[in-house]
């Protein structure tokens, strides 16, 4: 079963970063949410077609709507952009929002109230009156959009170089340039992250650590507590280190090579489906790989 | 990446699925210290880093994975550990013999340049799952097969280079987004290129 509906006063607030949409009704106090970017307000004829449940919005359409495009910050809608009703731009955002929308826990409220969505909530944030992005008649008065203006211009610098910090962040991550975008973000309140930038901090946590282990000395200070097995020299000049803590074994290989040994070294390495056709086995003890294969690929260097 | 190994009897065969990312820290950036702005090649920067983390079941829903169970009379062991890249640094211990080891090499006569040395080091750490690691095995894995199985993976590598190892050079031909990427990230690392990306 489909809904097809028309409702007024209407507000969708997008998340840009991997996180659903929120819908709210004018009559249902705005509950804002820290992930929530963007949000497009229509006055009228603004109509949804959805499978019953809600669990996806399908499609939106803007008809006559005035729509405001708003940034928040500490849950305080701030107008970016006001959109003049063109039917050219309406489609434009519904093609957007065709590709992306997607809702996960929707009820429908009392029938004159249009819809009400239910938001998966981590932290409890103040509620807002939607009085303050109202439009009536799909006009905008002076007063309202000036409204959030000021509510938010103490803050309205940091707000700024937060937003442009967090996406800036998400595209350094994209370019693999995990350790950049997590410093970008240090410093940002947790209530601002979304899922994506918070795997950023934790891969970059990992990689830290990684960081630390690798470039602990080896020399006679030996931070690290390292126990020199040998040194190859030869064609290929190498050293391995080991130590046992506990039940867990820890090595370490240093070796250095020419510049134009690096890709066919990381061609080895990253094509793991050949791993069985070179790696040694060993009778005694016994010691083979049976198997090895690539699960999954996301990006250009993430691999599982 | 799945790997399954076989071991000496009474021990179950081992099974590991890595995660492998990569992480370009090769440009310089901004760091605020003490009040103070200093361009700077970041406190970590100037690497290519590749971590290796082991995953299970428990870690499934992260990205949207699917980890299953380990097959019954496999045992799934925890690894972490990873490489980094960096340009090798001119009082590394052994500088001096791998310059030594260029200029007698044909290959690379007239060109053995620090310059174009790279340090790559590997570390890990595994818990192999076991209530007690005989002597046997920990000397069996760090006298005998760290050192082989790392000989042999820089073998392969130089067959790689040499055009010995067709299945290799067809998956570098496939990923050009992959490869040239490295090579022109490493010539920014070793400051033979400008650094943008």
């Amino acid at each position: 079963m489909e809904f097809m509906g028309s409702v007024q006063n209407v507000i969708i607030i997008i998340s840009r970063h991997n996180s659903s949409p929120y819908l709210f009704t004018s009559d249902s106090p705005l509950r804002l949410t820290p992930p929530a970017r963007f949000a497009i307000v229509g006055h009228s004829n603004l109509s949804f077609q959805s499978p019953s449940c809600f669990p996806s919005i399908i499609s939106v359409s803007f008809q006559l709507a005035d729509l405001l495009l708003f940034s928040f910050y500490q849950n305080t809608p701030r107008i970016l952009i006001q959109q003049p009703p063109k039917h050219q731009q309406a489609e434009r955002y519904d093609k957007q929002l065709s590709s992306r929308a997607k809702m996960t826990s929707a009820a429908l409220a009392a029938p004159d109230a249009g819809w009400q969505v239910d938001v998966p909530q981590v932290k409890v944030h103040e509620n807002l009156a939607l009085g303050e992005v109202k439009q009536p008649h799909g006009k905008i008065n002076q007063q309202q959009q000036q409204s959030p203006e000021k509510i938010s211009e103490a803050s309205e610098p940091l707000a700024i170089d937060i937003l442009d910090r967090l996406e800036k962040s998400l595209v350094l991550q994209k370019d693999e340039k995990t350790l950049l975008a997590a410093h970008l973000l240090e410093g940002i309140d947790e209530m601002h992250l979304q899922p994506g930038h918070r795997e950023i901090l934790r891969e970059a946590a990992i990689l830290k650590s990684l960081l630390k282990d690798n470039s602990t000395s080896l020399d006679e200070n030996n931070e690290g507590g390292w126990i020199r097995q040998g040194k190859h020299t030869g064609r290929h000049n190498f050293s391995i280190d080991y130590k046992l803590t506990g039940q867990e074994l820890s090595c370490r290989l240093e070796t250095i090579i020419h510049s134009d040994f690096l890709v066919p070294i990381l061609s080895v390495l990253n094509e793991s489906e050949l791993y069985a056709a070179w790696l040694p086995s060993y009778n005694v003890p016994r010691v083979k790989v049976l198997r090895s294969e690539k699960l999954h690929q996301i990006g250009r260097c993430y691999k599982l | 990446m799945n790997v399954e190994t076989e071991i000496p009897w009474p021990l179950a065969a081992r099974e590991v699925i890595l995660k492998a990312v990569a992480c370009d820290n090769i440009d310089s950036y901004d760091e605020v210290e003490n009040g103070s702005v200093s361009n700077c090649l970041g406190k970590d920067g100037g690497r290519i880093i590749i971590s290796l983390q082991s995953l299970d079941s428990e870690d499934n829903g992260v990205q949207g994975l699917d980890i299953p169970p380990a097959k019954k009379g496999i045992v799934r062991v925890k690894v972490e550990g990873g490489f980094t890249i960096e340009k090798c640094p001119t009082d590394h211990v052994m500088m001096e013999s791998s310059m030594q080891y260029d200029a007698k090499s044909s290959d690379n006569a007239g060109a053995p340049t620090s310059d174009d040395l790279v340090l790559v080091t590997f570390t890990f750490c595994a818990d192999p799952q076991l209530a007690l690691v005989p002597k046997s095995l920990i000397n069996f894995f760090t006298r005998t097969a760290m050192g082989q199985m790392w000989n042999m993976f820089l073998n392969v590598a130089e067959e790689v280079k040499e055009g010995k190892r067709p299945a290799h050079l067809e998956a570098i031909e496939k990923k050009p987004e992959l490869y040239e990427w490295i090579k022109e990230r490493t010539r920014v690392m070793l400051g033979q290129s400008p650094s943008s990306s």
